[in-house]
Order: C-alpha cells, then sequence, then structure tokens
C-alpha cells in the first residue's frame, strides 16, 4: 500500500486548557456539526495572500478563521454530518466525521482497524481505516487531503451505529494538538436512518441548525381495495362491464353475489341477479348466551345485514355482520375472563309432568299448554330467590344482587338465537310465564322483538332438549353471574328406591328398577360471584323444587 | 502567442505506437513552451488513429483563461462529485450514482470543442455532462436529492439529467441505449441542414463495457452509410463495471472498432489533448465525411457506482498511482504553475472558492423539498407548445372523470 506523505506528528500536551472547553461548552460543536462561520465577504477569485488562522477567543486576538470553504468543504470521504452555524469556537477548525453507510443497506459497522494513526495525513484515495460491515470488510477510504486528529472509536468498541462519529480530522497538523481531548457532545446523535427498501421514507441526515431537508411524504396508503363486500360502503371488486351493467340495471352492487375470481363480480352475475322483493329480514348469528350488551341503543346501530357469500375453490366464506362479530367479541370476553365451574345433576321429572298434565286439562284445550320448560323457568327463578347470592353480578369491586329474578331465555329463531328476556319471573304464575315465552318466541320468528325486549336480565337459561342433546354447559353471559343449561328428556332406567309407606305397589314393588323421565341440568357458574357451596345449594333448591313441584306454590 | 514550434504533418498513421494505450505507464507531457499568458502542449503521442489520413495537430496552445477556465471547471466537477460521494454515504441520496471524478478532461474537453448547437448524449455517469450543459451544481445536487428544485424537477435522478435547451439529451440508465438514440440526432442534424454547410454533430459516450454491444454497431453501419455527423466516443476507463477490459473485449482498441469505418484514441486525462481531438472530429464529421469513432483513455477513481468500492476488482496501487501521475486537475495546475501563469496560491485560492461554492450549493440544495404529488402526472402528455396537457381520455388525476359506483 502506497502511502502518501505519511507524516508522524507527536500529539502536544494540549495547550488549552479543559477548562476552555467548559467554558464554551454550549456553543462547542456537538457531534456532526462541522465548524462553519458566518457569511464571509465575498472575495475575488484570486485574492492576494492567505488569512492567518487563528483560534481561541480567549487569546485575544482577532479571530479571523479560514474560510468557511475550506473547513465547510473539507471532506475526507466520510460521512460529514451536516453543518451548523456558529460564531465562534474554542476548537480550531475541524470536521467530526460518522461512519459511513459504505453500502446502501449497511446499518453498523465495527472499525476492524485504524490504518492511520493520529497525527496521520492521508490524501485522496489513502485507506484511513478498515470498517467491518454485515457483509465484508470494506476500507474506508479518504476523499481529500486531511490529517487525523482523534480517534473516537477503538477496534474493540465493538459495533457502531452508522452516522455515530468515529473519528475528528482536521486541515492544518498544528491544530491536532487541541483534540487530544476531544470527545463528542451527546451520546449518540441521530443517526440517518436507514429506510427500508421501500421508496417511501428516506429521511435527511440529523436535523442542524441550517434547515434541514424536508422528509418525504409518505406516500399515500394506497386504499384497500375491497376484496369482499363487506356490508359497508367501499369499492367492490367487479369487472368493468359488471359496473356499467349494474348502473344501467339500478341493481346494487354490493348485494350482488359475485362468481369470478376472489369473488369478483361479473358481467353475468349482474344479468342474473334478481333483487329480493321483501326487504331482508336482519340474520343476525346469535349464540345463545350472548345476549345483547346492556346499553341497547347499540344494537339498533349495529349492523344486521351480513353481507353475501363469497364462493371460492374449495370453500365458501360468509362475511360476518357487526352484529355477529360483536357477539363474537363479547363471548370471547366472557370465556377468557370469566373463571367458569360447572354443576350438574340430573332430575326426575315425573312428578313434573303429571302436575303439567293436571293443568293442561284445566285450562282446556282453547288454551296453549304449559311446557316442561315454563315449570322450570318457574322453578329456577324460585331456586334464585331461595338462593339470592346467585341472583348477582361482579362489578370488579362490589357483587350486586338483584332484588327481581329476570331470565333471559334463548330461543332458537330458523338460522339463529336470540335471548329475551323475561321480567319478574319469580312473581308471575305459570300461565303468565306460559303466555309471554310463546309471545316472545313468536315475535322473534316474525324478527319483531323489541330493543327492550333483548336486553340483559340477571340469569339465563337455555334449553337443548328439543335437538336431543343430553347436556350443554353454557358460557356465563356477562355480567351475569350463572346460566342453567337443561337437555333433553329421556327416560332413564333408575334404582329403584323403596317405596313410603302407603304408596300403590303398581310400580313393580320389589322391583329393582324403575323407568322415570329425567333430565340433566348444568349451572354453570362464575367463581368470583358464586362458590362451589352457593352453586350448590341452588341446584339443589332447584331440583328439590322441580321433583316436588308442588312446592312451586310456596 | 506562440514560439517557434515545428508544425510536423502527420499522415495516415495507423496507430502509432507509443500513444497511451497502456492504463498508467504514460504520463502526459507537460507544455514545452509558454509565453505570458498561453502555452503550448505537445499533443504528438496523444493520438492514435485508425482508417484516418488527416489527424489533428500535434500541438496546440492554450492560454492562460483557457487553462484556467478548464481548471475551474473540473475542479467544480471534482468538488461536485466528491460532495456526491459524502452525501450518499450520509444517505441523504439514495438510489443510483455513477461518479465521474477522475474522467473530468473528456467532459471540459469535449465541452470546449463542441458548441451548444451540438448534441451530446451519454450514459449514466451523467452528473459532469449534465454540469457542463445547462446545469448549476445546485440543480444538480437538488435533483440526486429528489427535490423539485432539481434539473428535471426531481423526476429524475442521477441517471436522467435533460436539457433540450443546451441539446442534451441525458442521462440513460440503459447500458448502451444512447448510441442508437444519439444516432438518431445526428440524423436529425443532417435532416435539418441544409446541403453544403457544415452540420452539427451528435456526440454519443458511452463506456468500454457498452462497447461490444450489438446495436452500437447497427447504428454505426447506418450512420456510415448516410454519412451522418455522429461521433461515437468511448470514455473507456478500463474497466466495466467490474471487468477490465482484457477480460471483456477481444479487441481492446476500441477506435478500431468501426472496421472500415475511422477512428481515433486521445488521451483522456489532457484536457488540451481532448480539445484539440474534439476540434478535428467535429471538423471532419461536420463536413460530411461520415462517423468517426472516437476513444477516450481515461480513468475513474470511484468504483463503479456507489455500492461499489472499486477496489476488488483493481490494485489500489493502480489508483494512487493514477493519481499522482495522471490526474487531469493535477496536470491543468502544474502547467499553470510551472509556466508561471498562476502562483500556487492564486491556485489555493480558486479552489477554496470553488469548494465553498460547492458547499454553498450544498447547503441551498439540501434546503429543497420534494415534489408535489400533482408532478407524477405532468409531463407525460404535452400540447402543440411543449406545455403539459392530459388528454381528454386519461382519467388522472382528476378521479371524478372515474365511473365508479361508490
Amino acid at each position: 500500500m502506497t502511502w502518501l506523505g505519511k507524516s508522524r506528528r507527536v500529539v502536544h500536551l494540549c495547550l488549552f486548557p479543559n477548562g476552555l472547553r467548559a467554558g464554551t461548552g454550549k456553543s462547542r460543536s456537538s457531534v456532526g456539526r462541522l465548524l462553519e462561520h458566518g457569511p464571509l465577504p465575498a472575495s475575488p477569485v484570486f485574492p492576494h495572500g492567505r488569512r492567518s488562522i487563528s483560534c481561541g477567543k480567549r487569546n485575544n486576538r482577532i479571530s479571523t478563521f479560514p474560510q468557511v470553504s475550506r473547513l465547510a468543504c473539507f471532506q475526507p470521504g466520510a460521512a460529514a454530518l451536516s453543518s451548523s452555524q456558529r460564531s465562534f469556537t474554542s476548537l480550531p477548525p475541524h470536521q467530526v466525521v460518522g461512519l459511513p453507510a459504505l453500502s446502501p443497506t449497511m446499518e453498523h459497522g465495527t472499525i476492524a482497524s485504524w490504518t492511520k494513526k493520529e497525527g496521520d495525513s492521508f490524501g485522496p484515495g489513502d485507506v484511513i481505516c478498515e470498517i467491518e460491515t454485515d457483509k465484508a470488510v470494506v476500507s474506508f477510504d479518504a476523499q481529500d487531503e486531511g490529517i487525523l486528529a482523534k480517534i473516537l472509536v477503538q477496534p474493540s468498541a465493538g459495533e457502531v451505529r452508522v452516522g455515530q462519529p468515529i473519528m475528528v480530522t482536521v486541515e492544518d497538523a498544528a491544530n491536532v494538538a487541541a483534540f487530544a481531548n476531544f470527545s463528542p457532545d451527546a451520546a449518540v446523535p441521530a443517526p440517518p436512518k436507514a429506510a427500508a427498501p421501500s421508496p417511501a421514507a428516506s429521511t435527511p441526515a440529523p436535523s442542524t441548525p441550517s434547515p434541514p431537508p424536508s422528509p418525504p411524504p409518505s406516500p399515500p396508503t394506497s386504499a384497500a381495495a375491497g376484496v369482499s363486500l363487506l356490508g359497508y360502503p367501499g369499492r367492490v371488486f367487479a369487472s368493468p362491464l359488471a359496473k356499467t351493467l349494474a348502473g344501467q340495471l339500478g341493481h346494487d352492487l354490493r348485494a350482488i353475489p359475485g362468481t369470478g375470481p376472489n369473488g369478483r363480480v361479473l358481467a353475468a352475475d349482474v344479468r342474473e341477479y334478481v333483487p329480493p322483493v321483501v326487504a331482508e329480514r336482519p340474520t343476525e348469528t346469535i349464540p345463545p348466551e350472548a345476549v345483547r350488551a346492556s346499553a341497547p341503543a347499540h344494537a339498533s346501530t349495529v349492523e344486521k345485514v351480513a353481507g353475501a357469500p363469497i364462493h371460492g375453490a374449495g370453500s365458501t366464506d360468509y362475511p360476518v355482520s357487526e352484529a355477529g362479530r360483536g357477539v363474537a367479541a363479547r363471548l370471547t370476553v366472557a370465556k377468557q375472563t370469566v373463571p367458569h365451574y360447572y354443576l350438574t345433576v340430573d332430575l326426575e321429572l315425573d312428578k313434573l309432568l303429571s302436575l303439567r298434565e293436571t293443568l293442561n286439562k284445566e285450562l282446556g284445550e282453547k288454551e296453549m299448554g304449559l311446557s316442561v320448560n315454563d315449570f322450570l323457568l318457574k322453578a329456577a327463578a324460585l331456586a334464585s330467590k331461595k338462593v339470592p347470592e346467585a341472583n348477582a353480578s361482579w362489578h370488579g369491586d362490589f357483587v350486586r344482587q338483584y332484588h327481581t329474578v329476570d331470565v333471559n331465555l334463548v330461543l332458537g329463531v330458523g338460522d339463529g338465537l336470540l335471548a329475551p328476556v323475561i321480567r319478574n319471573v319469580d312473581s308471575k304464575g305459570l300461565r303468565a310465564l306460559s303466555a309471554e315465552v310463546a309471545g316472545l318466541l313468536g315475535g322473534a320468528e316474525r324478527g319483531e322483538l323489541s330493543e327492550e325486549a333483548l336486553q340483559t336480565g340477571t340469569f339465563t337459561l337455555i334449553n337443548v332438549g328439543m335437538y336431543g342433546v343430553k347436556a350443554v354447559a353454557p358460557i356465563v353471559s356477562l355480567p351475569q353471574a350463572c346460566v342453567l343449561g337443561v337437555g333433553a328428556i329421556e327416560n332413564r332406567v333408575v334404582p329403584a328406591a323403596a317405596p313410603p309407606k302407603g304408596e300403590a305397589a303398581g310400580e313393580g314393588e320389589g322391583e329393582v328398577y324403575r323407568v322415570v323421565p329425567g333430565v340433566t341440568v348444568t349451572l354453570s357458574c362464575d367463581h368470583r360471584v358464586i362458590d362451589g357451596a352457593v352453586g350448590a345449594q341452588w341446584l339443589s333448591a332447584f331440583k328439590s323444587l322441580v321433583e316436588e313441584p308442588m312446592t312451586l306454590l310456596l | 502567442m506562440r514560439r517557434g514550434l515545428q508544425v510536423l504533418g502527420r499522415k495516415a498513421s495507423r496507430s502509432s505506437g507509443g500513444a497511451l494505450g497502456g492504463k498508467v505507464n504514460a504520463t502526459p507531457p507537460i507544455a514545452a513552451f509558454s509565453s505570458d499568458s498561453s502555452i503550448t502542449v505537445d499533443l504528438s503521442k496523444a493520438f492514435d488513429t485508425h482508417n484516418l489520413d488527416s489527424a489533428p495537430p500535434t500541438s496546440a496552445t492554450a492560454t492562460k483563461e483557457e487553462l484556467v477556465e478548464y481548471l475551474r471547471l473540473m475542479y467544480t466537477m471534482r468538488r461536485m462529485e466528491i460532495t456526491c460521494d459524502t452525501e450518499y454515504k450520509t444517505r441523504t441520496i439514495r438510489g443510483f450514482c455513477h461518479l465521474y471524478d477522475g474522467q473530468e478532461a473528456v467532459a471540459v474537453g469535449v465541452n470546449s470543442a463542441l458548441d451548444l448547437n451540438d448534441s451530446w448524449i451519454t450514459s449514466y455517469r451523467c452528473h459532469c455532462v449534465a454540469l457542463s450543459r445547462g446545469s448549476t451544481v445546485e440543480q444538480i445536487i437538488s435533483e440526486l436529492f429528489g427535490f423539485k428544485e432539481g434539473t428535471v424537477k426531481g423526476k429524475g435522478g442521477s441517471m436522467h439529467f435533460y436539457s433540450k435547451s443546451h441539446n442534451f439529451y441525458g442521462g440513460q440508465g440503459i447500458v448502451g441505449a444512447q448510441v442508437p438514440v444519439g444516432t438518431g440526432l445526428a440524423f436529425a442534424n443532417r435532416y435539418k441542414t441544409p446541403p453544403g454547410e457544415n452540420m452539427p454533430v451528435a456526440i454519443a459516450m458511452y463506456g468500454d463495457g457498452a462497447a461490444n454491444q450489438g446495436q452500437i454497431w447497427e447504428a454505426a453501419n447506418m450512420a456510415a452509410l448516410w454519412k451522418l455527423p455522429m461521433i461515437f466516443c468511448i470514455e473507456n476507463n478500463q474497466y466495466g463495471m467490474g471487468t477490465s477490459i482484457e477480460r471483456s473485449s477481444s479487441n481492446t482498441k476500441y477506435f478500431t472498432m468501426g472496421n472500415r469505418i475511422p477512428g481515433i484514441r486521445m488521451d483522456g486525462m489532457n484536457v488540451v489533448a481532448v480539445r484539440e481531438g474534439m476540434k478535428f472530429v467535429k471538423d471532419f464529421v461536420g463536413s460530411g465525411n461520415g462517423p468517426l469513432f472516437v476513444e477516450m483513455n481515461t480513468y475513474r477513481y470511484h468504483g463503479h457506482s456507489m455500492s461499489d468500492p472499486g477496489t476488488t476488482y483493481r490494485n489500489r496501487d493502480e489508483i494512487v498511482q493514477t493519481r499522482s501521475t495522471r490526474d487531469p486537475i493535477e496536470w491543468v495546475k502544474k502547467n499553470l504553475i510551472e509556466h508561471s501563469l498562476l502562483s500556487p496560491d492564486d491556485v489555493k485560492e480558486m479552489e477554496k472558492h470553488i469548494r465553498k461554492e460547492v458547499q454553498d450549493a450544498l447547503k441551498k440544495a439540501k434546503a429543497g423539498s420534494q415534489p408535489p404529488l400533482e408532478e407524477l402526472f405532468k409531463d407525460i402528455y404535452c400540447d402543440d407548445k411543449g406545455g403539459n396537457q392530459y388528454p381528454p381520455y386519461i382519467r388522472m388525476p382528476d378521479r371524478t372523470k372515474s365511473r365508479t359506483f361508490a
């Protein structure tokens, strides 16, 4: 390697004590700032003589610093961090050089070795140091003449960010001594951020008093071309001809199911589309336990219409309506945050069924009869009265016990489920309950349930018996404390109990078993509100009410 | 004022030896004589010809003013390229950046020989040619920053400088693509010139890496058939990206690549040689003798671009030696100083002044801003007068013209 003009200089003891620098601490150039002085008068192209260089205001000399150009232009091929306007400084003119970005993707580098020592001079093309990048060891060449005044980062310092100062260079060898104890002000200036290869943001060099280049505006985020019809106004994925046709025929593109790739609406789809005569009824898919959130206003603004299904290659996408998504969110929260536990009991319904028969005979043919569900509703409400702790809700630092029992009864309607509330179940008679349930069912089928009817009560009951399901362990519907799940009524074989004295022996006296209609009910409880004992008490109360239905009168 | 120099008539010298075919071994001669205000440069070894009966003169005079002007321009180019290097390393300039330092004499020499009527098209290594033709340092750096104050409003970048008013046609990103386009410019010049008059020439500059392309021969063939005023100028900086000419070309005498089309090779580090050579070439092709292949023997100090350190395929010694012995700026400075046309202090002052100018231009350029979004749609379609116009069938930028069913 050819070294041009290598001159070794001994670093003198600092002629300017630290006090000098400390005194002008604020004005001292911090990292990455070139010295630059105020605008000088325009000089002729070929002025005669040189200007003298002097440094240090304390010397009481008129500091005629060298021309701006010499300082400001001095670039030993390094990452010259920005320049600043300075009126005076205590240090001689110098340049603080940061780690250069030797490749467009370089973020960090390590100084592998310093080829030049402090005090060495270098010329254009000379290697100053070797820098290890993520890819290779690259030499850092000088582009101009200069003298290395101070090395700021040694090879042992490890990885350094691009832009972090690594050395100080000067033009005049006499100034080298002044930098013996130089250290950059700030720890690390904001290094030029390496933008991702995206064309968007190339941030400028660290900001300085001189106006920095304004950061480029980020490209406008391309509006997502709505691939699916999500039930809100947006760009519909349709072919141009389809758009034209739809406009001509007056159809709403959003309502037309698409059969093209990715669900694109094609012209054929538009031609075949027949708009529905009747306004579509809302198809909410609310699972049994998750009723409306407490605010009724929320329900009215919820978008009820789910978008048309999108047919794909091996599957069909059914867009979820706004309401559906809300329900899903509530369910998730309930399942994740409520500490559930489940208590199960088998009930024998023989007495309840015979009572029901009797009562229905009394009511006669004209009226709709009582159903088992009505009995269970009433029993649940009375059990809640007997164990009022179960008729409560969790509020963080207090538990609210309600004085009335309002039961949400989960109804299956067509494809969906609704859970309207029946108020004051504990104080209503079976007939009234039956009528109300029937009314709610009819209303649900017709889609006419009011907001009031869909509010949250204090208890929930879900009956899956009609599907033949033996038992269900429901999810607690926040903010309630428990929910009762009722299974299917089926004839079960149970061990024969010793018949009490006086009972008729018609059921097979001496037989080991008997057959009873039975049902399995499960109580899901929120353990924060009800502990196991309370839940068991409730369930035992419920069981005795159901198995001895006469006690419903009490 | 010239002092008694014999002008040797050179005849049909077919690739005479001793020309600067080698890489680093030949040092351009310092002028032998000088008067108060001019020097005479010996150019006897500066030219090699091919299929030419005539040749450029073996010596030339350069006045002090001319030399100072060359020095000023070359030094500005040098400082500008160094500034680009620094700015690229601080990531204010991004993307492509191909630097020209080392080759300044070619641009300055060609610029001094041709006039503004002559069309000039070059490759992506075009910052310095842009400086010669129409742009200021501030505009060039602004353009590299991508700001609207740049030469082409920030929409072109490093490789796409352009100035119609100065007959500078860029600035090309695709290697070699500028040559057929340049031949077309020569065709236009011939087409527009009344017969009997000297035609303005067209020069297409390309590198040794592009020189073996087929399209160049095709264009040269047409130019020769139609006797177009075309200059095929190869800037031979010895390396095509990372491949040396010995490894890339079976024929490294690029000025002979025209086969029967005549050619001339000149020392690209000697600005006066380039100037004299190009004057000769301009006369030759402008008077209807057909095209010429011109090879400029030059060198670049940087790598191919800013992504290339430039030392993996060539010896660092070679770069250093070229800098010390053949640097074009040093040659002019030495001539000025040794013939007492300028004192060393004056030269230093001039350098300082130019550094300051470039720094000021950099600062001003940094204060610029990116072009607004509307610029995206301009300069694509124009009306009869060359102003911007949106044809009615274009929807952008007015989206209300789009038919949507929102």
